[in-house]
């Protein structure tokens, strides 16, 4: 099997406040493959974001090690990563071009080259009519799609995807994903998705590791095998619901 | 839409004109009422005209003033000293709420002294201002400062603060420094702050100048005002109050002009 692209061995995470001290991550191992779509699954408040935080190198664990392409994360903002939020957070007041080449921006690194390649993804991705114009003229589903062009401008190699599509309604939100994943995979990232939504997670996932409510465990890890390519076809395959029932099942339990 | 506008329609906008119609036409006629009254109050001998002056006599004395060219120094000085008081004002409150942003800790200690400086009547310390700077011009502009410097601070830094931390975390995520977070995102996303506390800083920047007028000077409309007080001319204080409303209607809607320019070029 190829070298992991983020490996967690043994994490542990604690939260302090003046009153307590919170375990959130308890002995937390697991690895990702590349080319790989994992999605954590797990409750409410169980830590799963606080997984993508410590991936991105926004804060650091209390013990164990992360490592990324093989080397330890130590706290810092890598540039092969990129992260997508629930909320779009375009900006009002700049252009849509502007907005997706923020990254790049921040990094002094607006070469030619970089911004073509930007302006490929927005043609090739359908919103080229708009690049000028300001992000509200964009619909929910277009503003996610904008906001996953940003993140590929810096040409990251994992996606960290934090409940990408909980803001949109339901029906955007099965396009959408299909969209977003088809670009992913277009693309040929590693992404690391957490969510709360089981369907969710069966309809796009290759391989899905659900968590325990609070300290986060590992308690069930499962490769999905669902035929029919697609979000949609997923979906309405009747090993859908079979995969449904076995981590509403596992879910169920961890909350007794 | 290029569907034919139904009746109801028409009808509708129709409405909407007539009543905007109405509204201005009450208001000019609020404005021009209100100084009939008060001169046929003077001239028919119902109020003293003496002591109350009356829209003409006002006029009048400014009208002097203008045929012997004084009215444009006082009127001079005083735009001169509020412009430069709203822009130094707004500035320096401006880069004081970088700087606290900046360093979150200093926040933090300063934050009493802040609420309570802001909530202390400046204009307290007018008169060890003029010990202090001495009664010029910088005076005034000084207590000017004082007024509008702790106010800017603070409506920028709630500005800054209400930014929402996942944009905070994007910019983050991205690897920007705090400078690049503040200037791509947190500065950007503050305008609306900003907006309020120029309107504010309008009417402070004017308190401040005329109470700074009324303390040492010997130019300007605040001290035309007092001077028109101690030697009983009201004409001429009345006069000085009609301009002081004109010209602060005059920033009052510049700014606003301002406001709607930058809401249009945020919304599109």
């Amino acid at each position: 099997m190829a070298a992991p692209v983020v490996s967690f061995d043994k994490v542990y995470l604690r939260y302090h406040s003046a009153a307590e001290e919170t375990l959130a991550l308890e002995n937390l191992s697991f690895r990702v493959n590349p080319g790989e779509f994992l999605v954590i699954l797990g409750p409410s408040g169980c830590g799963k974001s606080t997984i993508l935080s410590l991936i991105a190198g926004l804060i650091s664990t209390s013990e164990g090690i992360i490592r990324i392409n093989g080397t330890e994360q130590a706290g810092t903002v890598r540039p092969e990563i990129g992260y997508m939020f629930q909320h779009d957070h375009l900006f009002p007041w700049a252009s849509l071009r502007e907005n997706l080449l923020l990254g790049l921006k921040v990094r002094g690194d607006l070469s030619p080259h970089k911004q073509s390649r930007v302006n490929d993804m927005l043609s090739q991705y359908g919103l080229l009519e708009f690049a000028d114009r300001s992000p509200r003229a964009l619909s929910g589903g277009m503003r996610q799609r904008a906001a996953l062009i940003r993140t590929l401008a810096t040409e990251p190699d994992i996606l960290l995807l934090d409940e990408p599509f909980s803001a949109l309604d339901y029906q955007t939100r099965i396009l959408v994903s299909e969209d977003i994943a088809s670009i992913i995979k277009q693309e040929g990232k590693t992404a690391i998705m957490v969510t709360h939504d089981i369907s969710e997670a069966l309809s796009l996932a290759d391989r899905i590791l659900v968590l325990s409510p609070r300290p986060a465990r590992v308690s069930l890890e499962l490769p999905v095998d669902i035929p029919g390519k697609g979000v949609i076809l997923r979906r309405a395959s009747p090993k859908f619901s079979e995969y449904f029932n076995l981590i509403w099942k596992e879910l169920d339990s961890g909350e007794h | 839409m290029n569907i034919e506008p139904s009746a109801e329609h028409l009808a509708f906008v129709q409405g909407l004109k007539s009543r905007k119609r109405m509204v201005s036409l009450l208001r000019g006629s609020i404005l021009i009422g209100f100084f009939l009254l008060w001169e046929a109050a003077a001239r028919f001998g119902w109020i003293d005209a003496f002591i109350f002056s009356s829209p003409s006599r006002a006029v009048s004395s400014l009208w002097r003033m203008i045929l012997e060219g004084s009215l444009w120094n006082h009127l001079g000085t005083t735009l001169l000293e509020t412009l430069i008081g709203f822009i130094l004002g707004t500035l320096i409150g401006l880069v004081a709420a970088i700087l606290l942003w900046f360093f979150p800790t200093a926040e933090r200690v300063l934050d009493p002294y802040l609420v309570i400086l802001n909530s202390l009547p400046k204009i307290a310390l007018g008169p060890v201002i003029i010990v202090w700077v001495g009664s010029g011009m910088s005076s005034i502009i000084t207590v000017t400062l004082l007024i509008s410097v702790v106010s800017t601070t603070m409506g920028m830094l709630t500005g800054f603060r209400e930014v929402d931390g996942e944009k905070l975390t994007l910019m983050q995520s991205l690897g920007a420094s705090r400078l690049q977070t503040l200037t791509m995102c947190v500065f950007p996303a503050s305008t609306l702050s900003l907006i309020s506390v120029l309107k504010i800083n309008v009417g402070m920047v004017w308190v401040g100048v005329i109470v700074g007028e009324f303390l040492v000077s010997r130019a300007g409309l605040g001290y035309l005002i007092v001077y028109g007080g101690q030697v009983f001319r009201m004409d001429l204080v009345m006069g000085s109050v009609l301009i002081l409303c004109l010209l602060a209607a005059l920033m009052y809607y510049m700014v606003a002009g301002l406001e709607s320019l930058l809401k249009r070029r945020l919304a599109e």
